[in-house]
């Protein structure tokens, strides 16, 4: 009898802590990408409103519902919902593509978070621009990616699964230089 | 000479620094130049071109004599502006530019014989014999000219490079910048405040000034504390702002280090800070300008307001006795602050009607027309009422007026304003959009109207940002009138530098005009006038206005030279930073990777994976005999290769097939369900682009593999393709590139090993050749595709990629049960090249469907994205390169990747080339090296002996034209 054990994309290499800053694997978020297509917006328009009691959501937003999932604009053809599958209702209004295996995901999380960031992503992540609850598609240290926001003090981060050993090494770098910025001051 | 009593310098610590092998003491709070000064060492460089003895000028960014080499531990910075330099206790700087020492510089010959080595000089003398300008020229020019150098040692310091956002941005921490960051912060805005040196206040650290009623710099103290404490405010010390940019973002570097003693090993030397903004309020000040007399550049001569400012940010007094030379009056506040120091000083002042008592000696209508002092200023000479009279000092303080920091508005191709009542170029309005200069660097220099001015300014910012505007009290300062009379140039006997960096005269500049060099950016190429690393701050007004006398136009008329980002020069590694050693890509690696590792297989890097190359054995002492044996152990057992890379897109929707059926040049809608079918892309222009597989896994799903090198341009055309050209299909598709860990387990036994691990094993009837199957391993779902790309019987087997790592290990221990074992990508390469397979060595960009054998593969029955443009004449027939095999026909068994074909008994030149070889591999199946090529006509060549040269390594070889698959042409191994 043979068996398959499961090995996570930041197998050996989270969680760690330089200064105040903390960073840790985001594990089980299962991700799916949802692709409604011209004809069956206007369904997948009423399932969303039943399982999430809103409007689609717009680019940036994140909306959450009941059973602790949250969806978002993920691309101009795709919605992702993360944690856990869509519901059947919505799933017959589109296509529906699994890729929870194909992203690393993590928390970045503590006072210098955003300024460990700055060193990786060039949006502005100001609380004002990017509050609690949004999401966006960016470029992660030349990697593709995306960020968005679970709490205020903390910023979560995915890229390509095969990137992540790059990710934690740019944090890395990232966080000592914070670390001894803030020393040094 | 440090003068008790004054200075903003930390007594209490004194700091040793070396300086050329000897030790000298500062303060904290001292840069290298004041410490230098205050040991009155004022010989610290050596100049450019004429290696004239060269002392402090200025007390900022816009140096352009005092650039030393700092060392410290394995980095060695040149070039570093003294001026700029703060001390650290250990310091150890060097002079630069001379040899054997800063004394006695052997290369001041140049000196010398510069009556020879004027302006111009290089692109008359150097024109012949052309042949030595590369060997002997131009090597000789630049061991003779230079700066300071690297010592090509990676140091292995930390640079780094970083983004920020804010509402304003206010360039320079002065009387303007801090008022104004003041006032937006105030107002609520996210505020960033940036200045080039350790401390804030700009020239009120400089000046005796008063701002209500309390010392201007303990002012600017009190107002950087404040600002530091408000939540909406980042203080950037030690912060030049180096370039406006398009959309509000502004270039920056911060110096992290260099002020410390100790830094931390983690602690970046250098951040370069990529700003955005709303809005960006230049308060950069002014620059102090020279005037071009006759020897104006020797050590001792400085500007009027460094030497006020060294006197009373630093307690040092530049000379014990001081000549002031000016045309205005500011700079008589140099001369009021020495004297009330106790420094002996006298004014001579160009204007004949400067009047008005003052304690100290005041010479009006006078003019400097000489110096004396090689290695120092020992005397100065000037011309009073038809007199001469000379008189001995140490310090010579000139000055010619005041420039406006006038470079960032100039960035995106503005131009600046000549203001006549400044004699001055200022700010034109809106050159950068966003970008509102204030104070002195909108020309504006008297502190109160400098304050008053910066409060407007950012609350008209404020406004333009929804914000109410604050109201303000301006502290009251003083509020003198701008005097001051235009004075360029005083003729007399001697040279008389204006570029004092790349030493530059003032007959350089007039002989550029009289060799009708005449626009100011011709002067500037034939004389490199501010083209030295300070790129002429203090000349560059001078040298025009020169210019502008000799072409008989006026300063507006002649105009400035382009100002181009950085402000002051920024490392490259700065620049770069982050992209050394594992930055300098992002490393994609596979689900396998670690157990590749353990094995010891070597890397290979194929885009940005990171795939093994082969997988060496005891006793195997070179590639190639692992290579061989992996292809040994496919063709005769089973082997285990990661194939993930490869990409991998879901396309779902009722129109899926419609599309594949429009962007592949084969039909893949009369696919069945469980079905693969091999499929060609060509792009817009008829050439091929990609090739891979297409399974069919539902009536609206499919998945489509690409290869690894085209993963992204593939998805790219689609994307192209479906948003642009066909919007009209309903489907979408999707990357799963990363989801899916995929492995290639190809041989006789390929079967056998499946069914050791397959919850159900599989028959030959389940799974047909192209075919594919949903599958379980240990209860996990994969998938399960009949494909190959060795030739043999083989199958792609997929899982989540969180299994992957785990279904390699069980795959490779079951491999070794049959006999078989993982391989690398030298044994698939060799694999596929046996079997005449493609890759991107084949189709290079340049290949069509029909060069490559494939034409058949375009429908006859459809249209697809390149097919009309892949029949346009010259595209398809014998002039063509078509794939062939090739094998040794000769003595030389050797094929060389990327060797050039010729037909037999043709000489070998260009004209007569026939074709490339792409790919080559030795095969020890069949016992040969191998090749495929792309040949001219090559399928009617079948038979022929062709000639192969490689002009690299000059090997040269017979070959056989053969058809491209070698080895089991019928195909039976795959199907059976």
């Amino acid at each position: 009898m043979v068996e398959l054990s499961e090995k996570s994309p930041f197998d050996g290499l989270l969680p760690f802590s330089i200064g105040d800053v903390d960073v840790t694997e985001v594990k089980d978020l299962s991700l799916h990408l949802m692709a409604p297509s011209k004809s069956s917006m206007a369904g997948f328009v009423k399932a969303v409103k039943k399982d999430f009691k809103s409007d689609v959501p717009q680019p940036r937003q994140m909306i959450s519902n009941s059973i602790g999932q949250t969806l978002t604009r993920f691309d101009h053809a795709h919605y992702l919902i993360m944690s856990g599958a869509p519901s059947a209702a919505m799933a017959k209004h589109c296509s529906v593509t699994e890729q929870t295996d194909g992203w690393a995901v993590l928390d970045v999380r503590g006072k210098n978070a955003r300024f460990v960031l700055a060193r990786l992503i060039l949006m502005d992540l100001r609380s004002e621009t990017f509050p609690v609850g949004s999401f966006a598609r960016c470029e992660v240290a030349h990697m593709a990616g995306a960020i968005w926001r679970p709490d205020e003090d903390a910023y979560r981060i995915m890229v390509f699964r095969s990137m992540a050993g790059t990710l934690v090494h740019k944090l890395q770098v990232a966080m000592e230089s914070v670390a001894a910025l803030e020393e040094s001051d | 000479m440090r003068v008790e009593g004054k200075g903003r310098i930390d007594r209490s610590t004194p700091l040793t620094f070396q300086f050329d092998g000897r030790s000298f003491t500062g303060f904290a709070g001292d840069t290298v130049a004041s410490a230098l000064l205050a040991n009155d060492e004022r010989l610290v460089g050596r100049s450019f071109k004429y290696h004239r003895p060269r002392g402090i000028v200025t007390q900022g960014a816009e140096e352009p004599n005092a650039l030393v080499t700092i060392k410290r531990g394995l980095a060695q910075t040149p070039n570093v502006r003294a001026t700029t330099q703060p001390l650290y206790n250990g310091l150890v700087a060097h002079s630069q530019n001379a040899f054997p020492s800063l004394k006695f510089d052997a290369m001041a010959i140049n000196d010398r014989l510069s009556a020879f080595l004027g302006a111009g000089f290089y692109y008359k003398t150097f024109m012949w014999p052309r042949a030595l300008w590369e060997r002997v020229y131009e090597p000789f020019i630049r061991r003779a000219a230079g700066l300071g150098a690297l010592d090509h040692t990676y140091d292995g310091e930390r640079y780094e490079k970083a983004n920020c956002h804010c509402d304003v941005l206010v360039i320079g921490g002065g009387p303007a910048g801090l008022m104004a960051a003041h006032v937006a912060a105030l107002s609520g805005l996210d505020v960033i405040i940036a200045d080039d040196a350790v401390r804030f206040g700009g020239r009120l650290l400089n000046d005796q000034a008063q701002i209500d009623g309390k010392c201007g710099a303990q002012w600017a103290v009190q107002m950087i504390e404040q600002l530091g404490q408000m939540p909406n405010v980042t203080v950037m010390p030690r912060t030049t702002v180096t370039g406006a940019y398009d959309g509000g973002v502004y270039g920056a570097l911060q110096r992290q280090s260099d002020h410390l003693a100790e830094p931390s090993s983690d602690l970046p030397v250098e951040t370069f800070w990529r700003i955005a903004c709303d809005r960006a309020i230049l308060c950069a000040g002014a620059l102090e300008r020279h005037i071009a007399f006759p020897d104006n550049d020797r050590p001792g001569v400085m500007m009027a307001g460094a030497v006020r400012g060294y006197l009373n940010q630093y307690g040092v007094a530049a000379g014990q006795k001081t000549i002031v030379f000016a045309n205005n009056d500011d700079a008589h506040k140099t001369a009021h602050d020495l004297h009330t120091a106790g420094i002996d000083v006298t004014v001579l002042d160009t204007r004949e009607n400067r009047k008005g008592t003052t304690p100290f000696s005041v010479i009006a209508g006078a003019e400097v027309i000489g110096t004396s002092g090689r290695l120092g200023l020992k005397s100065v000479t000037f011309r009073h009422e038809g007199k001469t009279k000379t008189v001995g000092c140490d310090c010579l303080a000139v000055s010619g007026g005041w420039n406006p920091t006038v470079h960032l508005t100039c960035h995106m191709n503005g131009r600046p304003t000549w203001n006549d009542e400044i004699s001055s170029f200022v700010p034109t309005p809106n050159s950068v959009p966003g970008l509102i200069a204030a104070g002195a660097a909108n020309g504006t220099f008297s502190t109160s109207k400098i304050l008053g001015e910066a409060a407007s300014i950012a609350n008209q910012v404020v406004s333009e940002l929804g914000k109410s505007p604050v109201a303000i009290d301006i502290p009251d300062a003083e509020d003198e009138p701008t005097i001051v009379s235009p004075k360029w140039e005083v003729h007399g006997i001697g040279r008389a530098w204006l570029d004092f960096q790349n030493d530059v005269t003032t007959k350089d500049v007039r002989q550029a005009a009289q060799e009708n060099f005449r626009s100011v950016e011709h002067m500037k190429r034939y004389t490199t006038q501010g083209m030295a690393t300070d790129q002429g701050k203090s000349s560059n007004v001078l040298a025009l206005a020169v210019l502008a006398d000799a072409t008989g136009r006026g300063i507006p008329q002649t105009g400035t030279t382009t100002f181009r980002p950085p402000y002051t020069p920024v490392s490259l590694t700065a620049l770069g930073a982050g992209a050394h050693g594992m930055g300098f890509a992002p490393q994609r690696k596979l689900t396998s990777h670690q157990t590749s590792q353990d094995l010891q297989a070597p890397n290979i890097e194929a885009g940005l994976w990171y795939r093994p190359s082969y997988y060496p054995q005891n006793g195997e002492r070179t590639w190639r005999d692992s290579c061989d044996r992996e292809v040994a152990m496919v063709r005769n057992a089973v082997g285990v290769c990661d194939v993930s890379t490869l990409g991998k897109i879901d396309v779902k929707g009722p129109d899926a097939a419609a599309f594949l059926d429009f962007v592949y040049t084969n039909k893949m809608s009369t696919l069945g369900e469980g079905r693969v079918r091999y499929g060609l892309m060509l792009r817009e222009d008829g050439f091929v682009m990609d090739d891979g597989t297409c399974a069919r896994l539902g009536p609206n799903h499919f998945l489509m593999t690409t290869t690894t090198a085209a993963a992204g341009q593939v998805m790219r055309h689609l994307e192209f393709v479906h948003q642009c050209l066909r919007p009209d299909f309903d489907l979408s598709f999707s990357s799963v590139t990363e989801h899916w860990a995929q492995f290639a387990v190809a041989g006789p036994s390929s079967r056998d090993l499946l069914n050791c691990i397959l919850d159900r094993s599989i028959g030959d009837k389940d799974l047909k050749y192209m075919g594919c199957m949903d599958i379980a391993v240990a209860g996990v779902a994969g998938r399960l595709f009949r494909i190959s790309f060795s030739g043999e019987h083989a199958y792609e087997i997929a899982v989540p990629a969180r299994f992957g790592a785990s279904l390699f290990d069980l795959l490779l221990e079951q491999a070794d049960r049959l006999k078989g074992g993982p391989y690398g990508l030298e044994a698939l390469n060799v694999l596929r090249i046996e079997k005449g397979f493609i890759t991107h060595a084949e189709i290079d960009g340049r290949v069509t469907a029909n060069d490559l054998g494939l034409a058949r593969m375009i429908s006859d029955e459809k249209d697809c994205i390149g097919k009309t443009m892949s029949n346009r004449p010259g595209l398809n027939g014998p002039h063509r390169l078509q794939l062939v095999g090739l094998k040794p026909a000769g003595a030389v068994k050797q094929i060389v990747a990327g060797a050039h074909m010729f037909t037999e008994g043709d000489a070998i030149n260009r004209v007569n080339d026939q074709g490339h070889i792409s790919s080559v591999g030795y095969s020890p199946t069949l016992e040969v090296n191998l090749g495929l090529g792309m040949l001219k006509n090559g399928r009617a060549r079948i038979g022929e002996i062709v000639n192969m040269v490689d002009h690299l390594s000059g090997v040269r070889a017979a070959l056989e034209v053969c058809d491209p698959v070698f080895f089991d042409p019928e195909g039976g191994r795959l199907r059976g």
